[in-house]
């Protein structure tokens, strides 16, 4: 497993810095996932390894997002100029996206299943 | 003794971890509860120790910030759920494609309709634009357009825990169902955060929350530029 988490920590660092030499808006992160995701396709299945690795931290993964919300409270001062809009894009705006989003995700899936089972 | 303790480089970790761990043990105690969900409680235990102990923000952030950057390393490792669940996502490309980009619209208008209607400047509406995409794509966007990036930072992580804590109880009273459709709206809307949420439904909901990530972070680096010379026009 400690070769797959290698691998895995040189795709984030050359991911990085092959996104900040381009100077492209893509995260370097989101490289190392196209790379690692044609590795696996080719290869036709993910390597057992990286699977073990995945299903480990899986569960965890919100903890790796406190350190960050710790921060939005230290910050909260930089919203205070506009809050009101703020407050409503984020809980009126997303709670808005999640239903329109989630339920013509849901309606035309439907659509695609019943299309295919009907073939 | 204590200051000591407090200035230790690994504080912050441990910290941040035990708190997590506190907050999961409790929230499955109570019965999973939406607005106690652990991001949520681990977040607001840690600030009150910070609070109490009077430990600045910086110095805790320097101590737990390997969490934050095994970020990128769980970002690389989705590669394995995608894989497993490839069938499923390529049976489902049509409907996804034609779900994101009204999605994806959505989530830019909902963000500027208020400022809009109220008249803000236009570094506003940079600022709240991208907040659906991930963090540091909205953060490149709102860069690009004249937004305050620190602003934009605070407010995508804000919409992340929102989607994370509160996003599945309002597709369930939505009546969305369907694993692939609850996933691909988490992620969309609430990018990372509401990925991660995605995971501990199931991996096929966390599969299709990934894809709702990544496919708006890449539509949303398109349509916010567009958005915001039409408006200005």
């Amino acid at each position: 497993m400690l070769p797959s988490f290698a691998i895995l920590v040189a795709l984030v660092i050359f991911g990085d810095a092959f996104a900040a030499t381009i100077g492209w808006p893509v995260p370097g992160p989101a490289l190392g996932l196209a790379v690692l995701t044609s590795a696996f396709a080719w290869k036709g299945r993910p390597h057992p390894d990286f699977e073990r690795l995945f299903d480990l931290a899986a569960p965890w993964f919100p903890l790796f997002f406190v350190p960050a919300a710790v921060g939005v409270v230290a910050h909260l001062a930089l919203l205070s100029a506009a809050w009101l809009h703020v407050a409503v894009a984020i809980f009126l705006g997303t709670a808005l996206v999640l239903v329109i989003t989630g339920q013509l995700a849901q309606v035309l899936l439907a659509l695609t299943d019943k299309r295919k089972s009907d073939a | 003794m204590l200051e000591t303790v407090l200035i230790h480089p690994l504080f912050g970790l441990g910290l941040t971890v035990t708190a997590y761990l506190a907050a999961a043990a409790l929230w499955v105690r109570f019965g999973r509860p939406a607005i106690g969900h652990p991001v949520l409680a681990a977040t607001l235990l840690v600030i009150a120790v910070l609070v109490v102990s009077g430990l600045p923000y910086d110095v805790f952030y320097s101590q737990a910030a390997i969490l934050h950057q095994a970020l990128g390393g769980v970002i690389v490792l989705l590669a394995v759920p995608l894989c497993r669940q490839a069938r499923l996502i390529r049976d489902a490309w049509a409907p996804l494609g034609m779900t994101l980009v009204v999605g994806s619209a959505v989530a830019i208008s909902t963000a500027l309709a208020l400022p809009l209607a109220a008249g803000a400047d236009s570094a506003l509406l940079a600022t709240l634009a991208p907040k659906s995409a991930t963090a540091a794509v909205a953060v490149e966007i709102a860069q690009g357009q004249g937004g305050a990036i620190g602003m934009t930072a605070v407010i995508v992580i804000s919409t992340g825990i929102f989607g994370a804590v509160f996003g599945p109880s309002i597709l369930g009273a939505a009546g969305v169902r369907d694993p692939r459709a609850v996933g691909f709206a988490l992620g969309l809307a609430s990018h990372a955060i509401g990925t991660a949420r995605a995971f501990q439904i199931s991996e096929i909901t966390g599969s299709f929350a990934s894809l709702g990530m990544i496919l708006n972070a890449i539509l949303t680096i398109a349509l916010v530029p567009l958005f915001l010379s039409l408006l200005g026009s």
